[in-house]
């Protein structure tokens, strides 16, 4: 996984699996790298082939550690197993998606 | 993860038969792996990307649910997928205390960062049933596809 900060927007990238076997670490990991002045996650999921619940839990709560500082959670590029999982679940009328 | 597969190409007008079996002994972490395996098989059986998505996610929270809330020390959950006439069954056998499987499960609050996996069996399936049991629970999940 790769966390670069840019201004006031934290940018997550390189994630394989989101899963319930690595969802805990990847929130605990993006929390503790969130800059005191930072409001906007953004989290790459180009390369993310795998998510389930669990890891929808994650993005849930970055979500809400994004709105708890008036910022967004955008999620960029989600492959179609993952834009299938968002459907579902109706979280893609909560999530800023944007697709390049 | 112990896996035995078994496959059939018998075309008899029906569309390809086959099976495949494990067990989910490798923890969280093996049910991802698992799942590729899941993946590769339905491809190899010629079910259209589609259908595999939503069977593999199906495949992928039950696998979860079987390993996560099972017993210490008890035997790991195994996996059934079969394939028959356009249809793929999924059975997963858990040593869990079990659980009532509500009819018809709703979503959570949006803001609840738990509480959808069986919501999303119920939503990639066509039909799911729970039956709990002594020795070890069976998930059987159905569902039908066009090649």
């Amino acid at each position: 996984m790769v966390i670069q900060s840019n201004g006031k927007t934290l940018r997550v990238g390189g994630i394989q699996n989101l899963g319930a076997h690595s969802a805990g670490d990847f929130r605990d990991q993006v929390r503790a790298a969130l800059g005191p002045g930072q409001k906007d996650i953004e989290v790459d999921l180009s390369q993310t082939s795998y998510l389930d619940s669990c890891g929808l839990g994650a993005l849930i709560g970055l979500y809400k550690i994004a709105s708890s500082r008036e910022g967004k959670l955008r999620l960029l590029d989600p492959q179609p197993a993952v834009e299938q999982l968002l459907q579902l679940t109706r979280m893609h009328r909560v999530f800023e998606i944007v697709k390049n | 993860l112990s896996k035995t597969e078994t496959k059939s190409s018998r075309q008899n007008g029906k569309g390809p038969e086959g099976t495949l079996q494990m067990a989910l002994d490798k923890g969280l972490a093996g049910v991802a792996e698992a799942a590729e395996n899941v993946e590769k098989f339905l491809q190899g059986m010629g079910v259209p990307t589609q259908e595999i998505m939503a069977m593999r996610l199906a495949f992928i929270e039950a696998g979860n649910n079987a390993v996560q809330y099972a017993k210490a020390g008890s035997l790991p959950p195994t996996v059934t997928i079969s394939l028959e006439a356009g249809q793929v069954t999924i059975i997963v056998t858990d040593h869990t205390p079990g659980f009532q499987m509500p009819s018809q499960p709703t979503l959570p609050d949006d803001d609840t960062e738990r509480g959808r996996g069986l919501y999303l069996l119920h939503a990639t399936m066509d039909r799911v049933e729970y039956h709990p049991g002594e020795h070890g629970n069976r998930l059987i999940m159905w569902r039908r596809y066009k090649a």
